[in-house]
């Protein structure tokens, strides 16, 4: 899935540092990638960065071979994780909920509204945002934060669409508490009203249903 | 004696008169006093032995009545404790067995209630759930149905703030 994505940012990066072997980070204003890689290739020598892009290269090859011990201590996939539990998650959480169900060329239009970017690597973002629906995007981010960062899968429910800034606040503070997880949004409308919460299976439910049904347990 | 002859006793003839008595006395001395007499000792000897045995025999009878008696009064106090034993050992065993039986029957009522208690905790509960299920039907229908939107948007939000505590 993060094939097209993964290329270019290693695209962008390898012409950076083949350009700019010693540059830092607050060097890097023409490089056109998230802040957070700018921040890993501020850190990481060449060297570094060699044996990094090997990995990348074996992981793109063989995704299903990730959780080994190298990617686990890996500073470049501890940094491809962050920005897709921060930066990724939060453009994902402004998507109105109509942009499933939309026409390609609104969703094409919603997307370049939330990315204005037209790098390579922008190109890729979007393009990932508009191949693949939100359960594939969530499913597939969920497995490399768990097998790279051994997070937990963390799941809200609601009965309707939170907006986009309670998700951003919620996503936020489950963060803090399960670093490098990727909470993923659901709507159950049995739930009625309130929010139901599942981290690795146990469950804080604060739903309506919950309450009504303790009434019937009595 | 002429005094005597005037009257008509003749000396000779109270001569011949005391011999007469004399031997009949003698004879009947000899041939019946003494054999009388002898049979009458020996009679009254005989009476007297009898007398003797009857005493003896008599004494052995009052020893073995008193023997018999005491005997008689050993088995009584015996028997008579025997009967003690036996109404003791009766009277225990009445007791035991009414109180096995008052046990029993004590058990088989808390039995019996404890069984009549646990059916009617078992039909109130089922009473109970029946009730809270209906109930929780009726709510559901209401909340699911009846509830304005941002009602529940406004819950969602609680319900987050109650989380983050």
């Amino acid at each position: 899935m993060f094939k097209e994505f993964l290329s270019a940012l290693v695209y962008e990066m390898l012409k950076f540092s083949a350009k700019h072997p010693k540059a830092k980070q607050s060097d890097m204003t023409e490089l056109r990638i998230p802040a957070v890689f700018k921040e890993y290739l501020g850190e990481a020598s060449e060297a570094v960065l060699a044996k990094d892009v090997k990995l990348i290269i074996m992981f793109l090859n063989d995704a299903s071979a990730v959780g080994g011990i190298d990617y686990k201590r890996n500073k470049f996939f501890k940094a491809f994780i962050k920005f897709l539990t921060e930066k990724l998650a939060s453009s994902l959480d402004k998507l109105p909920a109509t942009f499933y169900k939309a026409e390609h060329a609104e969703q094409i239009k919603i997307v370049e509204k939330l990315i204005a970017s037209d790098s390579v690597v922008a190109k890729a973002l979007k393009n990932l945002i508009i191949t693949n629906s939100y359960q594939e995007l969530a499913s597939e981010i969920n497995e490399l934060c768990k097998n790279i960062a051994e997070a937990p899968y963390v799941l809200v429910q609601s009965p309707r669409e939170i907006d986009s800034e309670l998700k951003s606040e919620i996503r936020e503070n489950l963060n803090k508490d399960f670093e490098s997880s990727f909470p993923v949004f659901q709507i159950n409308k049995n739930l009625i009203g309130g929010l139901r919460v599942f981290v690795d299976g146990t469950s804080h439910d604060y739903s309506w249903f919950s309450r009504i049904s303790s009434i019937s347990n009595l | 004696m002429e005094a005597l002859e005037k009257l008509g006793i003749n000396p000779m003839s109270i001569l011949l008169y005391l011999i007469n008595l004399g031997s009949v006395l003698l004879v009947l001395t000899y041939l019946l006093y003494k054999p009388v007499l002898g049979f009458l000792d020996k009679r009254r000897k005989q009476i007297s032995d009898s007398i003797q045995e009857a005493e003896i025999l008599r004494d052995k009878f009052d020893s073995t009545l008193k023997t018999a008696e005491k005997e008689k009064k050993e088995i009584e106090i015996k028997f008579r404790e025997e009967m003690d034993k036996l109404k003791k050992f009766v009277d225990e065993r009445k007791s035991e067995l009414t109180k096995e039986m008052e046990l029993a029957r004590s058990e088989m009522l808390a039995k019996a209630q404890s069984e009549i208690d646990e059916k009617k905790a078992s039909i109130m509960k089922d009473a109970e759930a029946a009730t809270m299920i209906l109930i929780k039907k009726v709510i559901l229908e209401i909340v699911k149905n009846k509830v304005p939107e941002n009602v529940i948007q406004e819950s969602i939000k609680d319900a987050w703030q109650q989380y983050k505590k």
